[in-house]
């Protein structure tokens, strides 16, 4: 008797691929895997095989998911130590670029602010709500770049783009205090250095916490490993 | 004969794959085929663990690496010797000569050793 359901090789193709993927087979990989596969397959079939038993011989021989993904990290764990430390320094620069970058920014619209009429008590409220509104974006955006694997800012991720960064904008900022303390008068300058210090401070408090946090959510998820083996 | 060692295996796969593609371009499982072939299946590698290794040797310059659409439309990806791994290959043809004149001068002289 014929099988009652037909053999869908690209249904089975397709479920083998998932569970590489899942142990973290990365798609190019799996595309190579996958055409020997396919290649072993025609082979067995000209061997008087049909379609289901030329599959499951096939990927037998290529070796199990975990031998195939453990093969493959065994050549990855041997660039991992220094790509982890260019992501922790891309991260300090990352760091360095956006506290510049908000302290000039601060600093100019002290400047623009002391050009209007407007009563200093009122630009110094204006200038904390900026900073908070700056801080809960930059964690918000760090947030939504975390959860969203599509969004890509190469310009981030490149270490002479940030060096000059950080070179450009703490040059601006050592060039232009003595002008536009002068400028804006030294009492209303020392208010936005306050504001600018507790803002740093804030920021500092929030990743101690994301950090604690994380840290405790990744020595739960170590225990959980360890009992599962 | 006995199997061959997993350590052994290993260690002749980057002279192996390299003498195989100096010969011209291939893909993995053209590979695999010819070494079963000419080595009458005493070194077996498990088919899926060459391809990390090409990965490797790729990552070293010595080989580089094509994706490209074969007589069946089928996509393959090629993997070629470079200048660095034609200059790997005189070097490593050069260690294995030695080891093996070593061992076999070894075995000459004190056969009662084996």
């Amino acid at each position: 008797m014929e099988n009652a359901t037909k053999f869908d090789l690209e249904k089975n193709i397709a479920q083998w691929k998932q569970m590489l993927s899942q142990k973290g087979m990365n798609h190019e990989n799996m595309l190579e895997l996958e055409s020997h596969l396919l290649d072993e397959i025609d082979l067995l079939k000209t061997k008087d095989l049909n379609v289901e038993e030329a599959f499951f011989i096939a990927r037998k021989r290529i070796g199990t998911v975990d031998t195939l993904t453990e093969e493959y990290k065994k050549i990855d764990d041997a660039v991992i130590p220094l790509a982890s430390l260019m992501t922790a320094l891309k991260g300090i620069l990352l760091y360095f670029v956006f506290i510049y970058g908000v302290e000039n920014l601060s600093n100019l619209s002290a400047l623009l602010g002391s050009y209007t009429n407007i009563q200093e008590t009122t630009l110094i409220t204006a200038n904390i709500v900026m900073l908070i509104v700056i801080g809960a974006s930059a964690l918000s955006f760090t947030y939504l770049y975390t959860q969203n694997v599509n969004w890509n800012f190469r310009i981030f991720r490149s270490i002479p783009v940030l060096i000059l960064s950080v070179i450009l904008l703490k040059t601006i900022h050592i060039l232009s205090t003595p002008w536009i303390a002068d400028e804006i008068g030294i009492i209303y300058y020392g208010n936005i250095r306050v504001n600018f210090a507790f803002f740093q401070i804030a920021i500092v408090g929030v990743t101690l916490a994301i950090s604690f946090v994380l840290s405790l959510k990744n020595k739960e998820f170590r225990n959980s490993i360890m009992i599962s083996k | 004969m006995s199997k061959i060692s997993k350590e052994l295996v290993g260690a002749s796969s980057i002279p192996i794959i390299l003498t195989i593609l100096s010969s011209g371009e291939s893909y993995g499982y053209e590979i695999i085929q010819k070494v079963k072939k000419i080595s009458d299946g005493n070194i077996e590698w498990g088919d899926g663990t060459l391809y990390p290794v090409l990965h490797k040797l790729e990552k070293k310059g010595l080989i580089t690496s094509t994706w490209k659409a074969s007589e069946n439309g089928r996509k393959r990806k090629y993997y070629a010797i470079s200048a660095d791994g034609k200059k790997e290959l005189a070097t490593e043809k050069e260690n294995w000569t030695i080891v093996n004149a070593i061992i076999m001068k070894l075995w000459k002289t004190q056969p009662n050793l084996i």
